[in-house]
């Protein structure tokens, strides 16, 4: 009995020791900030002078504030269509790339597909932005040529959001792809030749072998995804400024607006916070979801 | 019977090589398109366009551009100040981490379920609003212009998901198996734990540096000394007002560009690794 | 293996303990030492005076050489260790705010008019009139426009850049009009005559970029009407006949087809970019578009519009002086020195080619544009200084944005703005 009592506050001991390096610079550089900013939420801020606490009042305004709706809903859209659709692709491509290109011509793919990773988000927002050019662009110019008219892409409320998200899905898929491609390394070989002697075809091999091992990796590539969606705030910026009339403004974007451009760091704190609820609530479900499958 | 077999086999390995050609037709496409960016850039960076549109006629292959990014800018210096932040930061980063993400993944003490909710809801707040507080708490610290106050904030929540997620193939019983061999906490990490993950490693040090290398907004303000200055605000005092020289600042993102993809392609190799891994595993 | 464990968290503690201390250390190291060379130097005690300004560089001399040999003499002689720090304009605003808020801002600082109001409100600036005698401003052409609310917090240094329409005088000639436009529906006209005559697009404006585009596309069609957004106390007045009017013109443009569906997705860069290609005959910009047109080998001319009267947007950016400033008598020498004839002269030739803020300078700007400084400068108007202006124009700007697709109307633009700012 004592030894297990005192393996256990051991475990506890060394555990906390591996965990206190991080955990100490976490606290202060981001944690503590983030309760402050907490704090600020329920006050009126403007970074010059001291804060004046309002209660609840910069959380009831936000959902009355058209802007910040429109915001939210873009912003939920966004990461509904860009979380899944990277997350498919670059599982997809990485196996393609595991399966049958493991060569030069393998590497030099996965290689070129990171380059969107490292460019910074403003060159390749006005790079697309010139491509999706209404009056000549290339994008309108390859319609063109087979017969289709010229789309208004960037400058209409039902196409603009869609061409940021298919722009952050070809920036975002080299990385995934990248952690993708680390987790089926991780699988063991021996696996899936015993699933061949059993004659299971390749597509079952994907389902019943490939997916289970690599589920904490999809878990892993859908919470960043979910996270930084609710986050995207480059792209938007440099591609549309959240225009035309907020048809692609998003909930960071806003922040950034109200904190920085109207020194109203108390609202924008409050955004901020229903945004982290927002993220919670939703990865709650996701877990739920994983969780369910196994 | 055996001829019917060797022809299906045939037939096989025929209709797998024209899918091969299929398939990695459509990915060499797929890798054209995502490096088009960087051809882009490189084919401005020798053009004295005033916007970020030019003509191929533009394009003349002189380096007055990459000449002038040295004269007008203390490029070695920024340089130098990036790859000691860069480096540090992955250093501290992946070490911090991996430490924690071991711990949270094969320890479970009390409160750890708590802590890595904790690491993981760091990451879903906006850098926006933390960015006056953490910045407040720098100055009070009398931190402003040190590499620290550059180094610390790099290490994140990130790291320590994206290291425990992976963390969980390592198999338990060879961590017991060593432990009833006698290793100490420190050994069995470092002999055992650090090289099964180090596919991981690598990814988060390629992800770190990137990170790092390009950030903008959190060098530009916890610095107000030149001799801190890192590349990317260095380069951005190339950008006008009302004009700006696009030729002359995408030579400073050429330039900016190909360390961490030199980073990237140099480390790419270790991803692959991760086979000798299966191979304990199995 | 508790020791063990022990042993390693004190020293991974410590290791991180260090990391910062060093830090500290290390800061208070270099500042200790620049002091010690800073006394040694001149033997009396040196006083550090911080100044921040955004990059004019040109391709061949950085912002801070310049000001550094230019600002040499006056230094010298308040006996000041300039610290001159070049401040990117990405994220220029963010800047001075933390910077600012946390005590380490600048002594004087470069800032335009829609930030400075929000440093106004809050005791930050210190209010000149003190430092500059009537004898010290008496060349200053703009000095009266560093005036808010009858305090003079604000140096005029960059004055300049007004908007203008630049047009393409052989696509003109094609079409066989002689005169510019000169009136709205002038504009119209050429607009429709050159598209009419040539195939080339007439006219375009750019709603795809961000707020500050209203500066050329909207604002000075209200000041042409007669009108303005801000009354002389800074109330907003954008429910008046001439708001009303300007906005509405803007909406006939684009009914009468003269500009495009595709004015929502561009932004000034891509007209501007049509322009020097040729493929567009009139487009908005400021004066220092003009190098790079002549560069792209357009034969242009251009024109500014008037309606009840004329009237354009000029950029007027200026120095101020932080309250916390320690040595106020010096800033202001300094302040007075970069304002000199000869400094502003070296400025506008070697720098930024802008027109003179003194009237002894010889003027250095396109000669182009030189009878037009003289003649057209009653009609030159700067963002009015009002709090939470920002706010406004970016209400303003996206609901323009919804008109143009067809979402509302130009009445409805203005009472959306309006209820949304008093919201």
């Amino acid at each position: 009995m004592n030894r297990v009592r005192k393996k256990r506050l051991k475990d506890n001991l060394v555990g906390w020791a591996f965990v206190l390096p991080s955990f100490l610079i976490l606290l202060v550089f981001t944690l503590i900030p983030i309760v402050m900013s907490v704090y600020y939420s329920f006050t009126e801020y403007n970074v010059l002078e001291p804060a004046k606490w309002v209660g609840l009042s910069n959380y009831i305004r936000l959902f009355s504030d058209r802007v910040v709706v429109s915001s939210m809903k873009n912003t939920f859209f966004y990461t509904l269509l860009t979380v899944p659709l990277q997350t498919i692709l670059s599982l997809v491509i990485g196996a393609l790339i595991a399966e049958r290109f493991q060569n030069t011509f393998g590497r030099a793919c996965k290689g070129a597909m990171f380059v969107p990773v490292i460019s910074s988000s403003v060159l390749v927002g006005t790079i697309w932005t010139m491509l999706f050019a209404t009056d000549n662009g290339i994008i309108n110019g390859i319609l063109g040529a087979v017969g289709i008219d010229k789309i208004n892409w960037l400058g209409q409320r039902s196409t603009a959001l869609l061409c940021v998200c298919v722009v952050a899905v070809w920036k975002n898929v080299g990385y995934f792809l990248v952690i993708y491609f680390a987790g089926l390394m991780n699988v063991p070989q021996s696996y899936y030749e015993a699933a061949e002697v059993d004659g299971a075809t390749r597509l079952q091999r994907f389902f019943h072998i490939t997916l289970p091992c690599i589920k904490p990796i999809t878990y892993l590539v859908v919470t960043l995804g979910i996270i930084w969606s609710f986050q995207v705030f480059d792209l938007v910026y440099s591609m549309t400024s959240g225009g035309p009339g907020n048809a692609t403004s998003t909930l960071v974007l806003t922040i950034y607006q109200k904190g920085f451009r109207e020194y109203r760091m108390g609202y924008a704190s409050a955004i901020a916070i229903v945004l982290f609820l927002f993220i919670l609530l939703v990865n709650r479900i996701q877990r739920m979801f994983f969780r369910e499958k196994e | 019977m055996t001829t019917t077999i060797s022809a299906t086999r045939k037939e096989k390995t025929w209709t797998k090589r024209a899918g091969t050609l299929v398939l990695g037709a459509i990915l060499a496409f797929l890798a054209v398109a995502a490096f088009f960016p960087f051809v882009y850039m490189l084919l401005l960076s020798f053009t004295e366009s005033e916007s970020l549109r030019f003509s191929l006629s533009d394009v003349s292959l002189n380096f007055v551009n990459y000449s002038r990014v040295f004269k007008l800018t203390n490029f070695l210096n920024a340089m130098k100040n990036s790859m000691i932040v860069a480096v540090g930061g992955c250093f501290l980063n992946c070490l911090f981490c991996s430490m924690a993400a071991y711990s949270l993944e094969k320890k479970r003490f009390f409160g750890s379920g708590f802590l890595f909710f904790l690491y993981l809801a760091t990451q879903a707040v906006p850098g926006q609003v933390t960015l006056i507080p953490v910045f407040t708490t720098m100055t009070k610290l009398h931190m402003m212009n040190t590499y620290p106050a550059l180094i610390l904030p790099i290490i994140n929540g990130f790291g320590v998901f994206l290291m425990k997620q992976f963390m969980s193939s390592v198999p338990d019983e060879l961590l017991e198996s060593a432990k009833m061999d006698g290793a100490g906490e420190i050994r069995l990490f470092v002999n055992m734990v650090v090289p099964l993950i180090k596919p991981v490693l690598v990814s988060l040090t390629v992800f770190t540096f990137i990170s790092t290398w390009n950030d903008f907004l959190w060098p530009l303000v916890i610095c107000t000394d030149d001799d801190m200055q890192t590349l990317t605000v260095a380069l951005s005092l190339l950008k006008g007002k009302f004009t700006t020289n696009y030729g002359l600042v995408m030579a400073g993102s050429v330039l900016t560009f190909l360390f961490p993809f030199t980073l990237y392609l140099f480390l790419q190799k270790q991803f692959v690794e991760g086979i000798a891994l299966s191979g304990i595993k199995g | 293996m508790k020791k063990k464990a022990v042993a390693m968290f004190l020293a991974l503690t410590m290791a991180t303990g260090l990391l910062a201390g060093c830090g500290g250390s290390s800061d208070s190291a270099t500042t200790g030492s620049a002091d010690q060379a800073a006394d040694a130097s001149s033997g009396g005690e040196k006083q550090t005076l911080s100044i921040w300004l955004p990059p004019y560089g040109d391709e061949d001399l950085s912002d801070k050489d310049f000001w550094t040999e230019e600002l040499a003499e006056v230094a010298a002689q308040y006996n000041l260790e300039l610290d001159i720090e070049v401040v990117p304009w990405d994220n220029y605003e963010e800047k001075f705010l933390t910077g600012i808020s946390s005590g380490t801002g600048p002594d004087i600082g470069y800032m335009y008019n829609e930030m400075v109001m929000g440093y106004i409100e809050k005791g930050q600036l210190e209010p000149l009139e003190a430092y500059f005698s009537e004898e010290d401003t008496a060349d200053y052409i703009y000095y009266d426009q560093g005036q808010v609310n009858g305090t003079q917090y604000m140096l005029p240094f960059l004055v300049g850049n007004p908007r203008i329409i630049y047009c393409n005088l052989d696509l003109f000639e094609q079409a066989g009009i002689e005169e510019l436009p000169t009136t709205w529906e002038e504009l119209k006209e050429c607009a429709k005559t050159i598209t009419e005559a040539t195939g080339v697009q007439g006219y375009q404006q750019y709603w795809g970029g961000y707020f500050g585009d209203l500066d050329e596309l909207l604002l000075p069609y209200i000041w042409q009407a007669g009108g303005s957004w801000y009354d002389e106390a800074g109330n907003l007045t954008l429910d008046t006949p001439e708001v009303l009017k300007a906005i509405e013109y803007i909406q006939s443009l684009k009914e009468e087809g003269v500009i495009t569906d595709s004015a929502t997705s561009m932004d000034g860069s891509a007209v501007m970019d049509e322009f020097k290609a040729g493929n567009l005959a009139m487009a908005d910009g400021s004066t220092s578009s003009a190098t790079g047109i002549d560069s792209a080998g357009i034969n242009w001319g251009f024109t500014v519009l008037q309606d009840e009267t004329y009237g354009t947007f000029i950029a007027n950016d200026s120095l101020v002086m932080m309250s916390s400033c320690e040595n106020k008598e010096a800033a202001a020498a300094v302040m007075k020195a970069m304002t000199s004839p000869s400094v502003m002269e070296d400025f506008h030739t070697k720098m930024y080619a802008m027109p003179p803020i003194n009237k002894s300078e010889t003027y250095c700007d396109n000669e182009k544009f030189e009878s037009f400084y003289e003649e057209y400068s009653q009609y030159f108007h700067s963002l009015p200084i009002v709090s939470d202006s920002s706010n406004m124009y970016t209400q303003l700007h996206s609901n323009m944005q919804l008109m143009l697709m067809g979402e509302l109307t130009p009445q409805q633009v203005i009472d959306e703005t309006i209820a949304y700012v008093q919201q």
